[in-house]
């Protein structure tokens, strides 16, 4: 109790010095005020305030809670108030003793946390309800989230949204996701939506094709901690992200964070610690069955026993200890992480100040060796309102985070690296030395050993971010309302990768030549956003007629530049930084500078508060467009009935006043990213011999002009029982026209590819969202919720062609994929595979009843690769379909064999709370959708010295062997040729997270000195169903900037199981 | 009425903003390159340009490599050993559309770098007085020259592409061009050269320009070896003799043979691009010879006779190019020089008459035996028809010039002549580098003369509605 004095004392003092005292000396009112609890309050302040609600007088109590005050006029009315308490206004009433008694403020302070929540400013209204809305848009408060292990609001938000789809690239710590609103609604810009925080958008400028280590980056949303948030709102169609300008055609999740409010300052203290175990692996060769494996695949190849350098045959070799091991790589390259998160809050504020501060840190390791990730972020929000028209609010915040991780991908090399290798070096005896194992040439010399790579090589990010904002709110009177936003986003990025001579064994040259010896790369980048926002509103409320118009700019500014630096050989593996070089083997640097205007105006109209009209107008400029296309124009129009508030005759009791119909109808526009594609430009290219030259970069792009989505929505939002169960159901329906890419342009203008215009995308589907409380007393209360989708990407016109093909050819390891008319974006093309040939008198062309095709002379006519001279199928290899029956296995017959988007997604939960204890689960689930398994390709192609899955052991033999796994090959055949062999059904269900929480009761608290105290233990990714026979069906498997990269396993880190303990304090 | 003026004067600046500041609040002029506006102004522009189409025209070596040797009966392609499939695939004659080694984006970013040039050349001599005529001549002729160079390559490699001589300046001009006939492109190209042998200066202020920068006499280089593709074998004699004649090349001596690729820049030389490892320009060659991913045909050794010192230059006893083979990786590649141009004026010699005439025949010994001599082997005597020159004139080429970019054309030059009267000497020479399986799906292949020529690549097709495939792909 006694810090609680010495706080209210602190306070009070600070109070006394801040309140002005009065001069008139006519009506004197003196007395005591009290808490609820009945104790005196030191330093309340007692105030009297005019018609005009200034403040004419003042004082504060002293130490026992008394105060005296001179009011102008025995009718005067004074305003008491505390921090943390409700003021309370009392009349005078020409008394002279008037004895206060202040509540508590904490009821209200849940209330305006309420309140706060469903007045989200951040579509742009401003004094609008979103109860108001006629736009599609989902919530999530973040307060039930508080325990669970998330490092990143993707994680979050997985599983929760009807229609966001959230992919992590990877379960390393501090990896991206591909996040996709209502599928996707462009081929060649970035589909990730928009994310706002606290009304200003967020977007990392920074060049993302300097890139260094993967196509992933730093997730600019993982740097704004889960803790810190309040709620995050999904905005989904066009009436909703409107405002937001062009940056909002992709949707926009909006988040909002915790502010100070008028109440005592409360310390809040978060902390979470986590084991995380990565789940299973693939189940690999050992070393006896690899050794097995590969001199069969030589005996088929070459008709003798021999291996690349007979390495595992020759006992009296110096290497053949070496070469004759059983080392489980993917166990050494894997372990247990921790994670550690905490976070300290302190909020509090008065009449006219309210804050916010708040500091946190995480530290995790990855389930993979050599990975990490570390964040520092600090953040403060001010609100100050200068008067009751005038409102200044100021947000700083940073971030600070690193991201460690390998030069390759660990996992993938771990799957392929022979087992017969060592992880030490063995001398003639078979005994470890302390050396890595490495052999930089010959057997499988291409690939590094994983252990050493992740000792002894560097690879990390940093990252800093800043942003800061001051926005000013002018409401001059109940009409007016004036918003004026500044902000500023920079960001400071560093991506450095160092492998030295130690991790690859490679021979050290001091020669200048780009060896991949000792090579440092480091990419220093940054990015700068400027945002500027004037809105201006009007409001008018007539009886049954509430009346809203408003409009304003939005103007911003980015600019980016990176530099690529590398250094070869540098003189000693600690040398890690190409800075303290004298000569660059490569030095590349972008410069970017972008510049959009959007020019709205919107209305507003709602009748009886039933029914409501609202349009939005919009015309955004983007400099990436030359003078004549350089405005797009988008309107958008919506509406709603709330039906639930008609007194219809018969309606059901049980329908609240809440329910409503809701439509919308509106246009959003997209623009590139790069600027300045309206010139033909020239610039430096490498010198020739002494002399410097320029080149043309590209021809001028007079033609280019705005994307366009045309957005339909019919929403639906159900209230029964007392809000005690609620449902939205959402169709909608996009179309893109003039879809944007940088496409190939005819390669006789001596130009690769360019910005063009052309064909029609939609996307259409159904969203449902449902929450419960199933059960509700006074022990009790159980709440589900439940959402699912259904979107379908489908390709209405593309130009000449009617298809853009990512690889033209069928070849061993490669799949084909087409985005063509009439198909589902991200559809899986190639070969029907239909087991192996069981001797090689089978692989001759046949008839359709089964007898052999004969040629003039009767011979019978091989099954040939490609063409009529091309490579002859035989017994053990892998039989194809041929569609066209020519006898010969080539393009001709390559159909489509899968589709990457699922046909349905979603997710449900429950949450159920028992006295102190609640209990809450989450699934997530995606039903449909088909996997192509490039690792499953790569681990059963039997075809190089890369390891290979168990799998394999069921391989064909000798002639007459029935199965459906072909013969070893070594370098030759065509086994592992794209085909639906390796097209899988991607269905799953995850148990995302299950919880347990105990939240000690009031009492027991209150006695401790504290206001809340709760323990949490949660488990996340704890359980997967599914029929794929990949590690993880989710991972890597989604971009958001390239269409063609999707539904592809490549061995990525599998998402970890989290093992969460945590706690959340507050005082 | 104080308050209304307030929203007026708000409500007017923001109309103000919306009418007046956008437009050029929108034009951003990009801060790391110059736009066609900016450029093209002054004396040091029309430099600039030129030196960058050089510098791109160099990015071709690995489309050199492959289109003009691998294919050839002296340079394999080293299957598994990271080549790659496309790359194998042209050794053995399977090349697909969809072979990226068939894509001449690059080779057309030259020809429309050396378009841009042609194009504002005069722009620049009517804006810069202290541009003269000479100069602007000389950049002409530079464009000219490597514009014609190019779609040699090109006629060469493919027979028949689209031919532009316009700069590629918008997306509103048609790219759409149809394919234009071998014969229309030699036209094209000879007049380009013509126009160059005028234009161009003998010799440039520094060595490394006069070799590294078309001089008048590469324009007479590359017209004789046009010439000799047109069968204009009178025009190659004389344009062979303008570089002959003013004796300013000649035969490096045996013990400097070295010096030929590294350092370079050698009297020899008539072409060659200039590398230069300080400036980070730098080749693949080295690594792409050092890696076993080519590896020489076994008859290249057999070629040699012992006392031949170019071998040791060349080939080692492992089948490995030597050539350009130093310390670092900017060696030169030579496009043309003097030995090239005696033997190229050894063959015109021979065709001149077309019935044969041993006179001729004897001139043309004389200029073969020059190249021998410096080679330390004994002189060529008694070859007495064109048949038996041809075959000396071939191998002698193989020998001196192996791996720089000319033994496949050679073979399909002196093959094509007389329609196609030498086909059966390419299958042979060809086939001779095979053996087994692989001699017969070859000789099925290169039987048809259509496949001695590449498939247009398919992204070319795709993205030219005007392309039709050539006939041996379709």
């Amino acid at each position: 109790m006694k810090y609680r004095i010495q706080i209210k004392i602190a306070i009070a003092v600070l109070f006394t010095m801040c309140v002005q005292l009065s001069y008139a000396q006519t009506f004197i009112v003196k007395g005591q005020v009290k808490d609820a609890k009945g104790l005196p309050l030191p330093g309340a302040t007692v105030i009297e305030r005019d018609a005009n609600n200034r403040t004419i007088s003042g004082v504060s109590t002293d130490v026992n809670g008394n105060y005296q005050l001179r009011a102008s006029k025995p009718t005067a009315v004074l305003i008491v108030s505390f921090i943390g308490c409700k003021s309370q206004e009392v009349k005078v009433n020409s008394r002279n003793l008037i004895n206060v008694t202040l509540q508590d403020n904490e009821h209200s302070l849940k209330e305006v946390e309420v309140v706060a929540k469903s007045t989200v400013v951040s579509n742009g209204f401003l004094n609008v309800d979103k109860r108001n809305l006629a736009a599609a848009t989902t919530t999530i408060k973040m307060k039930e989230l508080e325990a669970i292990p998330a490092a990143s609001i993707e994680e979050v938000l997985d599983g929760r949204v009807s229609g966001l789809m959230v992919s992590m690239n990877s379960g390393d710590p501090g990896a991206g996701a591909m996040i996709q609103l209502r599928g996707s609604g462009s081929l060649g810009l970035n589909t990730k939506p928009l994310i706002v925080v606290d009304g200003i958008p967020w977007t990392s400028n920074i060049p993302a094709e300097s890139d260094l280590t993967s196509s992933e980056g730093i997730s600019n949303l993982l740097n704004i901690p889960p803790s810190d948030i309040a709620t995050i709102d999904i905005l989904k169609d066009a009436a909703a992200t409107a405002v937001y300008g062009s940056e909002g055609a992709n949707g926009v999740i909006a988040i909002t964070t915790k502010r100070g409010d008028n109440m005592r300052p409360s310390v809040t203290l978060t902390s979470k610690f986590s084991y995380t175990r990565a789940p299973g692996q693939l189940p690999l060769l050992n070393g006896t069955q690899y050794k097995t494996m590969i001199l069969e695949a030589y005996q088929n190849r070459y008709l003798m026993e021999k291996t690349p350098d007979d390495l595992f045959l020759e006992p009296d070799n110096i290497n053949y200890e070496n070469y004759n091991n059983n080392t489980d790589w993917l166990k050494a390259v894997t372990r247990s992480g921790l994670q550690s998160d905490n976070n300290l809050s302190i909020r509090g504020g008065g009449n006219s100040t309210a804050y916010s501060v708040s500091l946190g840190y995480l530290s995790e390791t990855g389930t993979t060796i050599g990975t990490a990730f570390q964040r520092a972020s600090g953040r403060l929000a001010f609100d100050y309102k200068v008067s009751t028209k005038l409102k200044f609010t100021s947000d700083v915040s940073f971030t600070n985070s690193l991201k460690k991780e390998n030069t390759s991908a660990l996992i993938a090399d771990a799957n392929i690296i022979a087992p017969v290798k060592p992880i030490y070096a063995q001398d003639r005896f078979g005994n470890n030395t302390y050396n890595y194992f490495l052999n930089p040439t010959g057997f499988q010399g291409g690939i590094n050993n994983p252990v050493a790579t992740a000792y002894l090589a560097n690879a990390q990010s940093k990252s800093d971010l800043m942003n800061s904002s001051v926005q000013m709110q002018l409401r001059p009177n109940e009409k007016w309302n004036i918003l004026s936003v500044l902000s500023l986003q920079y960001e400071n990025a560093e991506s450095d990768k160092f492998l030295p001579q130690s991790a690859t064994g490679k021979e050290y040259t001091r020669t200048n030549i780009a060896s991949g010896v000792n090579t440092a790369t480091s990419i220093p980048k940054y990015g700068l956003t400027l945002y500027q926002k004037n809105w201006l509103t009007y409001n008018l409320t007539k009886k049954d007629h509430t009346f809203t118009i408003g409009g304003g700019t939005i103007v911003k500014e980015n600019r980016a530049r990176s530099l690529t630096l590398v250094t070869d050989n540098t003189a000693s593996e600690f040398i890690l930084s190409p800075y303290s070089s004298y000569t660059f083997s490569s030095m590349k640097s972008t410069s970017s500078i972008s510049r959009s205007v959007s020019l709205t105006s919107q209305m507003l109209y709602i009748f009886k508060d039933k029914y409501s009209v609202q349009a939005i107008y919009r015309r955004d400029g983007s400099s990436a467009f030359g003078g004549k296309n350089r405005f797009g124009n988008f309107p958008s129009l919506s509406g709603f009935w709330r039906f639930g508030a008609e007194k219809l005759t018969g309606k059901a009791k049980w329908i609240d006043n809440e329910s409503k119909i809701r439509f919308s109808w509106g246009l959003t526009g997209r623009a590139p990213a790069v600027s300045a594609s309206n010139y033909a430009t020239y610039s430096s290219t490498t010198n020739y011999g002494e002399l410097a030259g320029v080149k043309p970069d590209n021809f001028e792009l007079t033609t280019l002009r705005w994307e366009t989505t045309e957005q339909r929505n019919l929403g639906l939002d159900l209230s029964l029982f007392k809000n005690r169960f609620n449902a939205t159901v959402e169709a909608y329906d996009n179309i893109t026209n003039d879809l944007l890419w940088a496409r190939p342009v005819a390669t006789n203008s001596g130009f690769e590819s360019a910005y063009q215009n052309f064909g029609e995308l939609q996307n259409r589907g159904i969203e449902l969202e449902m929450t419960g409380v199933v059960v509700k007393n006074k022990k009790w209360r159980v709440a589900a919720n439940f959402n699912i989708y259904k979107n379908q990407s489908k390709i209405l016109s593309l130009p000449s062609g009617n298809e853009i093909s990512k690889q033209n050819d069928i070849n061993n390891g490669a799949i084909i994929q087409k985005i063509r008319v009439g198909d589902e974006l991200g559809a899986f093309y190639g070969l029907r595979y239909k087991g192996v040939f069981a001797r090689d008198e089978d692989a001759f062309v046949k008839n359709p009843d089964g007898s052999f095709v004969t040629d003039l002379t009767g011979q019978k006519i091989p099954i040939r690769f490609n063409n009529e001279t091309g490579y002859i199928f035989q017994g053990g290899d892998a039989i194809y379909e041929d569609i066209n029956k020519d006898g010969v296995i080539n393009m001709q017959d390559v159909v489509k064999i899968g589709d990457s988007r699922p046909k349905l997604a979603g997710g449900f939960g429950l949450n159920a709370t028992y006295k102190e204890f609640t209990f809450s689960t989450l699934f997530s689930f995606r039903y449909g959708n088909q996997i192509f398994n490039a690792t499953r390709m790569k681990t059963t192609s039997m075809y190089n010295d890369n390891n290979q899955t168990t799998a394999v052991m069921s391989r064909w033999r000798k002639q007459g062997d029935e199965t459906d796994m072909p013969r070893a090959l070594y370098g030759a055949g065509f086994n592992w040729i794209g085909s639906d062999r390796y097209v899988e059904d991607g269905s799953f269900l995850r148990l995302s997270i299950v919880s347990l929480s105990y939240k000690m009761a009031n009492k027991t608290v209150n006695k401790l000195g504290l206001k809340s105290l709760s323990f949490t233990l949660s488990g996340s990714n704890l359980f997967l169903w599914t029929k794929y026979s990949g590690v993880d069906p989710e991972v890597g498997t989604g971009s958001n900037t390239d269409p063609f990269a999707v539904g592809q396993d490549n061995s990525v880190t599998p998402r970890a199981r989290y093992y969460t303990f945590s706690t959340v304090v507050s005082f | 009425m104080k308050k209304n003026r307030l929203y007026h004067f708000i409500l007017s600046a923001f109309v103000l903003f919306l009418t007046t500041s956008c437009e050029e609040f929108l034009t951003i002029s990009p801060d790391n390159s110059l736009t066609k506006d900016e450029f093209w102004k002054t004396k040091s522009d029309a430099t600039a340009a030129i030196v960058g189409v050089y510098s791109t025209m160099r990015n071709n070596l690995e489309y050199f490599l492959y289109w003009g040797e691998v294919r050839g009966d002296l340079l394999r392609s080293n299957a598994g050993k990271g080549a790659g499939v496309d790359k194998e695939a042209f050794d053995v004659f399977i090349v697909n559309p969809s072979n990226t080694m068939t894509k001449y984006t690059a080779m057309y970013s030259v020809i429309n770098g050396a378009n841009q040039v042609i194009k504002n050349i005069p722009a620049i001599e009517a804006n810069d007085k202290s541009f003269t005529r000479t100069e602007a001549n000389r950049v002409m002729g530079e464009a000219l020259f490597l514009r014609a160079y190019t779609y040699f390559w090109l006629a060469r490699s493919f027979k028949e592409v689209p031919l532009t001589l316009d700069p590629s300046e918008s997306d509103a001009q048609n790219y759409n061009l149809p394919k234009s006939t071998q014969q229309q492109l030699f036209d094209q190209i000879y007049a380009d050269v013509k126009l160059a042998e005028q234009y161009l200066p003998a010799s440039y202020s520094t060595p490394g320009e006069t070799r590294g920068r078309a001089t008048k006499y590469a324009a007479f280089a590359l017209e004789a070896d046009l010439d000799l593709w047109m069968g204009k074998y009178q025009e190659a004699i004389s344009a062979c003799d303008s570089i002959i004649n003013p004796k300013q090349y000649a035969l490096l001596t045996q013990s400097n043979l070295g010096n030929l690729f590294y350092p370079g820049n050698t009297v020899e030389s008539i072409w060659e691009f200039q590398y230069l490892n300080s400036l980070n320009q730098k080749h693949s060659l080295r690594a792409w010879f050092n890696s076993s991913v080519y590896f020489t045909a076994a008859l290249t050794d057999d070629l040699f006779e012992t006392k031949d010192v170019r071998k040791s230059n060349a080939v080692s006893n492992a089948y490995n190019v030597l050539k350009y083979n130093v310390t670092t990786d900017d060696a030169h590649w030579i496009n043309y020089r003097y030995a090239d141009v005696l033997l190229m004026k050894a063959e015109a010699l021979t065709h001149l008459d077309a019935a044969g005439n041993q006179t001729n025949f004897n001139a043309a010994i004389v200029e073969i035996n020059k190249v021998r001599a410096r080679a330390g082997v004994e002189p060529l005597v008694g070859l007495t028809s064109i048949a038996e020159l041809d075959e000396a004139i071939l191998d002698e080429r193989g020998r001196e010039l192996c791996f720089e970019g000319k033994r496949w054309f050679d073979l399909v030059r002196i093959a094509s002549r007389d329609n196609n009267s030498g086909k059966s000497m390419l299958i042979s020479r060809v086939l001779s580098s095979f053996d087994g399986i692989d001699q017969q799906i070859v000789s099925l292949r290169i039987s048809n003369p259509e496949s001695w020529y590449l498939p247009l690549n398919s992204d070319a097709i795709n993205n030219n509605t005007s392309l039709v495939q050539n006939p041996y792909y379709k």
